[in-house]
């Protein structure tokens, strides 16, 4: 029954996700977005053009670090307590998220 | 200090502490916890030191590590603690509903057992601070995990079978499980959670072989409950007298007295002594509890066979803030003013970094390692007490006032996630929040079971920065900060130091760092799936030295989901895309183990 969730690979020598496209972001976290982004709209050939254009105009629009540093607050917020809170809560870190809901609007806009 | 000569001196003496161990501590696990090849206990050896002697990988060549394997937990949520290596076989836990997984090494970590207790899912209710287990106990060819609703269980290191079982509180009161077991001699040592409830804080010590209780020693009460001597056990040197457990309290208070014991426990073999450290005390609101609420935010030492006090020494009395005293005690050998002393140094939440005698309980020093902490001026070594600036008093201000840039914040300027010390440097190793809030106590009444917080609180950084963490280098010697790194987010998981001269932590983006041990230069960084907010150990398997390390905190940050809903709606509706969907998000907390190509 745990079966399917393990992913126990073996010797995987995977190396630190690197750049590809000359934008700041590792071609991991693109592929990432467009995976989750074709899994919410659908995994269609018009989809995948769609959300590859989303993630480059977030890229075109936001450094790699904002991304990563609004992808970790959106995380956090998903956890529970006081210490989610400081995440939630903490002005300095809306922005982080706030710049980063632009790009999308942006995204949305221009690919949608 | 920080010269060959002092560190070689440092190692034999640590070494000659480690080996003169007495007849009362458990002879396998005394072993076991100096054998670099292994990693036994959470802290990896009873000095809490997380240190670790191995050095095949070291600064130099750190920077070619890889990913050897991974292994998905398949639990979202925050993952603490990590994983024990003992011989063969690695041990991974996992935070609410608290699995056990037992992977072989000889078979790339494939699962020789797992275990997954039955538990009420109500109790994740009454768990202050995400649904968190900082791991599993190893002796005796058992596992011993403690669960979110207080069961200890042992379980055969070799099947996963249930050997026996015993409940150590009620989570119908609040009282919750998130503390690692400690096994000291026979008897397995469990402190409990759930001071933001009203509960009294306790460590308890079960028999090994049976889990039959031997002894409880609470936090606050009568010295029958306390298990303090009024003569025998001293505070600053002097014995503390009747019932001090309940002296510090008005009237009854003391029954919803909080100092919950949620951290870690050091042992001494020499002394026998176990160190530990007491949570908040009962409502936030400090306004509705007058007195030094003893022995709340209070470090512990105590003997490990009867659980009698020997000493206390309380860092916060009456607090205001929220500074849990549960930090890890780390204990250390060195030259105080030319003379070799038994120490305990802690990082306390309250942002003083406090150096004792672990014998005999002396306040050696006690001095900020993050210059932002503006709640006291200085610690007074005659006294023992925090001088407090009074407009960062909550209480000062009084109820329903908002108290203005206190810091550090409630999470303290260090939480639980335990700090490394390394006799090579001689420098300790600090994962640090660097973090300031504002604080409004409010009224609040005791229900049992339901939150007895009373206080509104926001946070931020320090006034003109910008960084909510740091991960810094303190010598202990001269109480100053070697060097800092700084970091965007509070640093919240456990550090490893080596003999390789390097030191490892985990970062809330989800890197794996490894610095040097002198200057802090980054030297090499992986990003793992998700969060670290676990605690990184070391380990040797067929002669080759690992890394490995939990990640998983929150869930996935589902940026890309966010994209095109709002132009195609349908896709979301759709049933297909929501598996799709929870298939690909569905991964849960990962263990990465590294090595070297």
């Amino acid at each position: 029954m745990i079966w399917p969730l393990m992913i126990a690979a073996i010797a995987v020598a995977a190396p630190a996700a690197k750049p590809l496209q000359g934008n700041g972001y590792p071609t991991e976290v693109s592929a990432d977005y467009v995976l989750g982004c074709m899994a919410a709209n659908g995994q269609t050939q018009d989809m995948l053009r769609r959300c590859a254009c989303s993630i480059d105009t977030i890229a075109a629009v936001v450094p790699f670090e904002t991304y990563e540093q609004a992808e970790t607050i959106l995380r956090m917020r998903q956890a529970t307590g006081q210490a989610a809170s400081l995440f939630r809560e903490t002005p300095a870190l809306k922005d982080v998220v706030d710049r980063l809901r632009a790009a999308q609007v942006e995204a949305d806009f221009r690919c949608f | 200090m920080r010269n060959g000569t002092f560190s070689r001196l440092a190692l034999a003496l640590a070494f000659s502490a480690a080996t003169a161990s007495a007849a009362f501590a458990n002879d396998e696990l005394q072993a076991l916890q100096k054998d670099a090849n292994q990693w036994v206990m959470p802290l990896g050896n009873y000095s809490g030191t997380r240190y670790s002697e191995l050095a095949q990988i070291n600064k130099d060549n750190v920077k070619d590590l890889r990913v050897a394997w991974s292994f998905s937990t398949g639990v979202l949520r925050g993952h603490e603690g990590g994983p024990l290596v003992i011989g063969n076989m690695m041990y991974v836990h996992s935070p609410f509903p608290n699995k056990v997984f037992a992977l072989d090494l000889s078979r790339n970590g494939a699962i020789a057992w797992s275990y997954e207790p039955k538990q009420d899912n109500k109790t994740i209710a009454v768990m202050c601070c995400d649904t968190v287990n900082r791991g599993v106990a190893y002796a005796d060819g058992k596992i011993f995990l403690h669960q979110a609703d207080t069961t200890l269980v042992a379980l055969d290191a070799k099947t996963g079978a249930v050997v026996w079982s015993v409940k150590n509180g009620d989570p119908t009161k609040g009282e919750t499980g998130t503390a690692a077991p400690f096994v000291v001699g026979d008897k397995v040592l469990i402190g409990n959670s759930g001071g933001e409830f009203g509960v009294r804080g306790h460590m308890t010590a079960y028999d090994l072989k049976t889990g039959k209780l031997i002894w409880r020693a609470y936090s606050s009460g009568p010295d029958a409950d306390t298990l303090i001597d009024p003569v025998k056990t001293t505070s600053m040197g002097k014995p503390v007298g009747k019932d001090s457990g309940m002296a510090g309290w008005k009237g009854d208070q003391w029954k919803l007295g909080g100092g919950t014991t949620w951290g870690w426990t050091s042992y001494d073999p020499k002394t026998n002594l176990i160190y530990y450290g007491s949570g908040n005390p009962g409502a936030w609101n400090p306004v509705q509890r007058p007195g030094d609420n003893r022995w709340s935010m209070s470090i512990f030492a105590r003997d490990a066979n009867t659980g009698k006090a020997k000493w206390i020494y309380q860092m916060t009395p009456h607090d205001e803030w929220d500074y849990d005293g549960v930090n890890e005690m780390i204990l250390v050998d060195k030259p105080i003013k030319g003379k070799t002393r038994n120490l305990l140094v802690h990082f306390d939440r309250n942002g003083f970094a406090y150096t004792l005698d672990r014998v005999t309980g002396e306040l050696i020093s006690g001095e900020k390692f993050d210059p932002a902490v503006n709640w006291a001026s200085s610690i007074d070594i005659k006294t023992g007490l925090p001088q407090r600036v009074a407009k960062y008093s909550t209480e000062g201000n009084g109820e329903d006032v908002v108290t203005e840039g206190v810091c550090p914040a409630a999470l303290g300027s260090k939480d639980q996630q335990p700090a490394a010390y390394s006799p090579k440097t001689g420098l300790l190793y600090i994962p640090g929040n660097h973090v300031c809030m504002n604080y409004e106590p409010t009224k609040v009444a005791y229900v049992a079971g339901s939150p007895y917080v009373g206080a509104n609180l926001t946070m931020f950084p320090p006034k003109g920065e910008t960084n909510l963490g740091r991960f810094a280098a303190f010598d202990a010697e001269s109480n100053k900060v070697v060097w800092e790194a700084k970091e965007p987010f509070s640093v919240w998981s456990g550090a490893l130091a080596t003999a390789g001269d390097i030191v490892f932590y985990g970062t809330m983006e989800g890197y794996l760092k490894a610095v040097d041990a002198k200057t802090g230069k980054e030297l090499y960084k992986f990003k793992t799936p998700s969060g670290i907010i676990g605690n990184i150990n070391t380990y040797t398997y067929n002669g080759k030295q690992y890394v490995a390390v939990l990640s998983g905190v929150g869930g996935w940050a589902a940026i890309g989901m966010a994209a095109g809903l709002s132009g195609d709606q349908e896709g979301l509706g759709a049933v297909g895309a929501y598996r799709s969907l929870s298939q690909y998000t569905n991964l849960g907390g990962a263990l990465t183990v590294f090595e070297l190509p």
